[in-house]
């Protein structure tokens, strides 16, 4: 503001001599309160027409903690499968992001997430740029420059690019997210929390998915009223493991109820044994619970879901109000 | 008053020439006086003081806040303020002047282009005050029945000073604040600057300015400040950027805007019709010792600069709008943005701030901390500044807001309306109580 | 008094106008067909910042759709598929009553036309028939596509070659029942012909037969919605002085459509919440609450038309409601009370009332003798203080339930406006020497005018609206607020004495050349008034804008409107001290006072004319350039050579006597 008063009353003073006012140049040093280091880790692929971006970014210590985690998350998505850790917490997708993850550390929290991007000619570079400019850094402006900052590696037959950048940023730690899943829950033992990989897409959370085994998995929603009924999920699951119309018919009169904490919860068993292997066994849960229902889902080949059978009619039995 | 108007009476044609004859107080004759008035400076004082200018000068000023109202249509409020009532002369266009405000420069092109010369604010304000001035020296009575006079005229006057001394010093920059972050400087809409920008550390920049006044379109800026030589091929006070066409060749050789050209727009109309504010823009042409380094397009709208490297440092470059570091530091804790249940109408913006002094006097900070919350109607007063809350900081992807913007006002003369108003309220109640029981008295 | 003809005509006068302000202060009951609409009208919903009347909602929606607030059925009931219960055709119905037919629109069988949304007429499955009319409700159709659904999904799954044939039928029921679905849960009532579409090019525009009232249906609408969206993002993209006419009307529609678009049962934030701080829920959100069951069979009472079902009902919900909230409740039937007994609107017949009685009271100069001037000025005197307390009380009242000073929004002003004028000229009545009845005629006209403005400002949106977070404040709204709006008051009062004196001093005999003196006098002190007001007003708004932007002043057109006021009566005063202008000049200034203020008063406003402005305010550009013609023209009469002023012909001077000793003026026999 100094420099603001003895300039008007230059202007004051030019305008009584009747001359042009002529300002100098200056030299400053200038304080940004809200900068410090960050490094930002992220991977690129491209999935048919559009690409994703899985990046992690906070203060430099911190996220260098959690690169390895990041890595693994990467090459399981990349693999179709997409477990995370335990410790993460995946948070609703938005119109541009997929998911989130709000990952807690002593020093911070820092996020992950996960977006679809354009694809056009250069589109590396300009996603490169776009975080170069968040972190003060110059842009990628030679194929020099585009390597010191970009591995690529190969996993699982995708071409990956690596990028990781260091410099000072004004990011904002994450806020802890409230409880996207509103169920408090026991996790068994060898789940592990899973993001939807096969579906690349943004994906709505309240929802949990779980891979019990490569192969078997515990996938849980919910929608609002009756969810459609039963019938029409039935319906739904049986298409899942292409199973017809009689023996679904059949699989309706067979429903039995589970007593739940949170309520009774209607059970359907689904076995396609015209599938010799794979998937062919799916179990459905319908839980109705505050004018909403919860569907709980495990499936996988059938003795698989056989030998975890008990240990899901566990978890559904011990859901409990958040 | 009432008893002159007792005097007057119904007539036809045009009235005499009053002025002197039923204002002027009968003054005692004395030698002095008459001595007085035989100078010329009487004489000059007498054309000057004439209530009949007075009226001249209300009706030119009539005139002028009407058409500087309707030229709100086509400008914003700074650009009108600036030609209209902080000028000497304004030109003003025929469709302003024939109330025509929405006539279009295509149908109309005759009312857009021709302007008459008119007086300005300060013109007339000056002239104003010259008139009250003389006015008093030469005419009023210095009588009790006369003080309600004395004091309305004195209170406009301070009224118009302060106006003139807001005008000229005046200042006023927005401080934008996300939640939970801090922000010590000011960004000033209405002027530009070019900067070059060293990273030091990661609290520390380097900053080389060359202020607006120096970037006209053809002059070369050159200094041992700088790390190189500017030369402004184009400075537009208002443009905007598009994007070739396949066939177009831009005139940008090097900068991220190598595939944009430059677009002059009309000052003062805007891009953005709601606020009406400029957006400068420049071509700009970077070189070291008679050797080009590129030829740069800048736009004060973006918000990334370009980047150069010139002896193995690094600089960002931009132009961009005017700032101003404060020696303190405002920290946001806390901003709310209330609106009234199911409706989108808001209720209350507020933002919970602490200020930090840091100037340094005799070798160490001032060190003031204060804590306020800064909300509509409820502004924050510290050290000649104050702080309005002006508008928010929306979230790009949710809408909802995630910062404040303040608005920061220094004027020295921020107290003369409070005098002016004081003065010439009382003024007129005691002139008016006066002539009412004057006027009571004679009906009784 | 006169004789015993002033004391009659005094009394009928009086009599006449009690008599009106009884019939309108005393709660009036409903229309006499049983169905208590007035007691529905006081449920509370919680819309745009507050909670209101169900009625006052009614009201606004349909007022700011069809600029009227109640609704005309101009069709058969039976053939578009109309509540039981609805009006006969070619009745009017309260709004209430109207808002009833769109709340239950989606119980009630509804026709389809086949040309209109889809090729394929609905299945008979589905409800529909050959003739294109559907006789299911919104809900049973959504229940028997979903049941197509099903069934389809059943099919798909199945290998059951007689169950896989009925496949292509049921695909094809379910997309065009969807479809159905979906045009009918988004819209309700179709039918109804409720949007007001007067401009002719807009009409043409969407091919629509001029009709009276030009009330057109969203069906009607439809077929151009289309070609209607595009004009609308056209004009979007300019300037708003540079669209044209087409592209602002089309802007102006589509905020009303999407108003009706809203007015469902589902919408509407009915039901409050335990915790007092948190918002009201729509019916579908509450839990564990009696009012959601309650207000459906309200709503189904209505559909079958059982009247004492509906009665009992609504009082049984008013009941419930009553002791969740009854602080609430309290002003909702205060609210009730004022949009129902309507002060303001009946106003408007009473001011011509009391403007008749002060122009009789003219006829008296021509008869000395008989006490008519005395008779009738005296009756529209008191009259015009019946009226006055009236308006006073809307206006406490109004006061009252917002919570707020008298002028909060443009409406307010009108109303206050009107309010002060009338004050004041009963105040300038008042004065013994100025009893010519003008001030009663000043008072009436001026009433008048700013109550029909508020009407159709009434039209526009919730008068008692929640203000801007910028204007939440009590203090100024008090002291600057009400003071400049006084100022506008004394300014058109001194405008109006004006033209007052012109007309009677160039067209009649009635005040001679010492009433003419009298008479400018007073117009002076009213000016002398208006420049305190106004300085004082604008100065406090200094302050305010200081307090709240950081600038005493800023030259913005609401701050230049109330500058342009005071230099207006400053160049009055001055050009009178300066001899430049005398009686004559001073009211012919004044009358041109009354364009400055309303120039201040609404043309700043116009400026921004297609951002904020519907109805009235696009067509109060064309009325105020009117005004400002018209008070140009008596201007012009004004500097008429004096010569040609009757007033002032010699000989003619013997019209009314000085005032007498009593202070009263009165007609001397010739």
């Amino acid at each position: 503001m100094v420099v603001h008063r003895w300039r008007s009353g230059l202007l004051l003073l030019c305008l009584l001599a009747g001359c042009n006012r002529d300002e100098p140049i200056a030299v400053y040093e200038t304080t940004h309160l809200n900068r410090r280091e960050e490094r930002l880790i992220a991977a690129i692929f491209k999935q048919g027409e559009s690409g994703i971006a899985i990046k992690m970014s906070g203060p430099n210590a911190v996220v260098q903690r959690h690169a390895q985690e990041l890595r693994d998350f990467v090459e399981s998505v990349a693999e179709l499968q997409g477990v995370y850790p335990k410790t993460w917490i995946q948070e609703g997708a938005t119109e541009f992001r997929m998911a989130n993850f709000f990952i807690d550390d002593p020093d911070g929290p820092i996020s992950c997430n996960i977006a679809q991007i354009p694809t056009k000619p250069g589109f590396l570079e300009m996603n490169i740029d776009r975080w170069a400019s968040k972190l003060t850094l110059p842009p990628v402006q030679t194929p020099a420059d585009l390597n010191a900052v970009a591995k690529r590696t190969e996993l699982h037959g995708r071409d990956v690019h690596f990028v990781e950048l260091v410099g000072y940023g004004e990011g904002k730690n994450p806020t802890k997210p409230s409880p996207s899943f509103p169920l408090k829950d026991t996790i068994p033992e060898g789940w592990q929390p899973k993001f939807n990989a096969l579906k690349l897409s943004p994906q709505i959370v309240p929802s949990r998915m779980f891979s019990v085994t490569p192969e078997t998995e515990v996938f849980i929603s919910k929608l609002e009223g009756d969810g459609g009924g039963l019938t029409k999920n039935v319906v739904r699951w049986g298409g899942q493991i292409a199973l017809s119309g009689q023996a679904l018919l059949a699989a309706e009169k067979n429903v039995r109820t589970l007593k739940a904490d949170l309520g009774a919860a209607q059970v359907v068993d689904l076995f396609n044994p015209l599938r010799k292997t794979g998937m062919n066994r799916l179990v459905g849960v319908l839980l109705p619970h505050q004018g909403s229902t919860w569907f709980l889902v495990l499936k996988g080949p059938a003795d698989e879901v056989q030998e975890h059978l008990a240990e899901f009619e566990t978890y559904v039995k011990t859901l409990k109000r958040g | 008053m009432i008893s002159r108007m007792d005097q007057t009476a119904i007539q036809s044609g045009p009235p005499k020439e009053t002025h002197f004859t039923a204002t002027a107080p009968e003054r005692s004759a004395t030698t002095w006086s008459k001595a007085w008035q035989e100078t010329w400076l009487y004489k000059v004082l007498r054309v000057l003081a004439s209530l009949r200018l007075t009226v001249v000068l209300f009706a030119l000023s009539f005139l002028l806040v009407y058409w500087g109202t309707l030229a709100q249509v086509d400008f914003g409020i700074n650009t009108v303020m600036d030609r209209y009532f902080r000028s000497f002369v304004v030109k003003i266009p025929l469709k302003f002047i024939v109330s025509a405000p929405w006539a279009d420069e295509e149908k109309w092109p005759l009312l857009n282009q021709i302007r008459l010369p008119y007086p300005g604010g300060w013109l007339l304000g000056s002239l104003l005050m010259t008139n009250l001035f003389s006015a008093h020296i030469i005419r009023f009575k210095r009588h009790w029945t006369q003080a309600g006079i004395w004091m309305i005229h004195t209170g406009i006057a301070i009224m118009m000073i302060g106006e003139f001394f807001t005008g000229m010093y005046a200042s006023e920059g927005q401080m934008s604040i996300l939640e939970g972050k801090s922000a010590n400087f000011l960004q000033h809409h209405h002027a530009t600057e070019f900067v070059f920008i060293e990273t030091l550390s990661a609290e520390k920049d380097r900053v080389i300015v060359v202020p607006q006044s120096k970037l006209r379109t053809g002059s070369t800026i050159q200094s041992s400040e700088l790390p190189c030589d500017v030369t402004v091929d184009l400075y537009a006070v208002n443009a905007k950027l598009m994007t070739l066409k396949n066939t177009e060749r831009g005139w940008a050789t090097a900068g991220m805007n190598r595939n944009q050209k430059l677009e002059v727009l009309p000052e003062g109309s805007g891009v953005d019709s709601s606020s009406k504010i400029d957006f400068p823009a420049a071509q700009i042409i970077l070189s070291r010792d008679g050797k080009e380094l590129g030829r740069y397009l800048f736009w004060s709208v973006l918000e990334n600069p370009d980047w150069i490297t010139i002896d193995g440092k690094k600089y960002q470059i931009a132009l961009r709008f005017q700032r101003t570091v404060c020696d303190y530091v405002i920290h946001l804790d806390k901003f709310t943005h209330k609106k009234h249940p199911h409706s989108e109408k808001a209720f209350d913006f507020r933002s919970e701030i602490r200020l930090e002094d840091r100037k340094v006097e005799g070798g160490k900070e001032r060190g003031d901390h204060r804590e306020a919350a800064i909300y509509m109607n409820h502004p924050m007063r510290y050290n000649g500044e104050t702080f309005y809350q002006s508008s928010t900081i929306p979230d790009g992807d949710t809408g909802r807001s995630i910062g404040t913007v303040l608005q920061v006002v220094r004027n020295p003369a921020w107290t003369f309306p409070y005098w002016s108003c004081t003065i010439a309220g009382l003024g007129m109640l005691f002139h008016f109580w006066l002539n009412l029981s004057r006027f009571i008295k004679r009906s009784a | 008094m006169k004789t015993k003809f002033s004391w009659y005509l005094m009394i009928a006068a009086v009599a006449v106008t009690a008599a009106s302000i009884l019939y309108v202060v005393v709660p009036r009951g409903d229309r006499a067909d049983g169905w208590h609409w007035q007691a529905f009208g006081k449920i509370p919903v919680q819309h745009d910042g507050r909670v209101k009347p169900i009625d006052t909602l009614a009201r606004v929606s349909l007022a700011s759709m069809s600029r009227k607030q109640t609704y005309n059925n101009i069709d058969d009931p039976e053939e578009f598929g109309l509540a039981k219960a609805a009006t006969p055709q070619g009745k009017s119905q309260p709004a209430v009553q109207w808002m009833l037919d769109v709340l239950t629109a989606s119980q009630r069988p509804f026709r389809n036309r086949a040309d209109e949304h889809t090729k394929n007429p609905l299945p008979e499955e589905l409800g529909g028939n050959e003739k294109g009319t559907i006789r299911v409700t919104q809900k049973e159709l959504e229940g028997l596509v979903e049941k197509a659904q099903e069934h389809l999904e059943l099919a798909r799954a199945s290998t059951n070659p007689e169950l896989r044939k009925e496949i292509p039928d049921l695909e094809k029921y379910v997309e065009v029942g969807n479809m159905a679905v979906k045009v009918y849960r988004f819209i309700p009532n179709l039918d109804q012909k409720v949007i007001y579409i007067v401009d002719e090019e807009l009409r043409d525009a969407c091919q629509l037969p001029a009709r009276p009232g030009f009330r057109y249906s969203y069906r009607e609408l439809r077929p151009s919605l289309g070609r209607l969206i595009g004009v609308a993002q056209e004009g979007n993209k300019k300037d708003s002085h540079k669209r044209t006419e087409l592209e602002k009307k089309a802007l102006e529609l589509f905020p009303n459509l999407k108003r009706f678009e809203q007015l469902t049962a589902d919408n509407l934030p009915l039901i409050p919440p335990e915790d007092q701080t948190k918002l009201w829920v729509r019916p579908q959100q509450a839990e564990g609450s009696q009012l959601p069951g309650l207000f459906q069979e309200i709503l189904n009472a209505y559909t079958v038309g059982d009247k004492d079902a509906f009665n009992a009902k609504v009082d049984q919900y008013l009941s419930a409601i009553r002791e969740l909230r009854p602080a609430d409740m309290k002003t909702i039937g205060l609210e009730s009370y004022l949009s129902n007994s309507a002060p303001f609107f009946w106003g408007l017949p009473l001011y011509v009332f009391v403007f008749l009685l002060a122009a009789g009271s003219w006829l008296g100069f021509a008869f000395p003798k008989s006490g008519l001037f005395e008779g009738l000025n005296r009756g529209a005197y008191w009259s015009l203080v019946g009226v006055f307390v009236l308006h006073t009380f809307g206006l406490l009242l109004r006061m009252y339930l917002q919570g707020r000073p008298p002028v909060t929004n443009l409406y307010a002003s009108a109303i206050f406006i009107g309010w002060g004028c009338v004050g004041l000229c009963l105040i300038l009545e008042a004065i013994p020497f100025f009893r010519y009845s003008i001030a009663l005629a000043a008072g009436s006209i001026l009433g008048f005018s700013t109550l029909f403005i508020a009407y159709y400002l009434g039209l526009d949106s919730d008068t008692i609206d929640k203000l801007q977070a910028v204007l939440d404040t009590q203090l100024w709204l008090w002291t600057h607020v009400t003071c400049i709006t006084i100022g506008y008051t004394t300014m058109f009062v001194a405008g109006l004495l004006g033209v007052g004196y012109i007309l009677t001093g160039v067209f009649t005999t009635a005040l001679n050349r010492e009433g003419l003196k009298l008479f400018s006098k007073v117009i002076y002190g009213v000016i002398c008034f208006a420049m305190f007001l106004s300085f004082v007003g604008t100065v406090l708004g200094g302050i305010w804008a200081d307090q709240s932007w950081g600038r005493f002043w800023g030259w913005d057109p609401k701050e230049n409107g109330a500058l342009l006021i005071v230099i207006w009566v400053s160049i009055i005063l001055h050009a009178r001290w300066a001899g430049m202008i005398r009686e004559r000049g001073l009211a012919v200034l004044a009358v041109f006072g009354n364009v400055v203020t309303a120039w201040s008063w609404f043309g700043t406003n116009l400026l921004g004319v297609g951002l904020h402005s519907y109805g009235f305010m696009a067509g109060a550009f064309f009325w105020l350039i009117g005004f400002g013609v018209s008070q140009l023209l008596i201007m012009g009469i004004g500097c008429l050579p004096l010569e040609l002023w009757r007033g002032l012909q010699p000989g003619r001077e013997t019209m009314l006597r000085k005032p007498s000793g009593r202070g009263q003026l009165e007609p001397v026999s010739s």
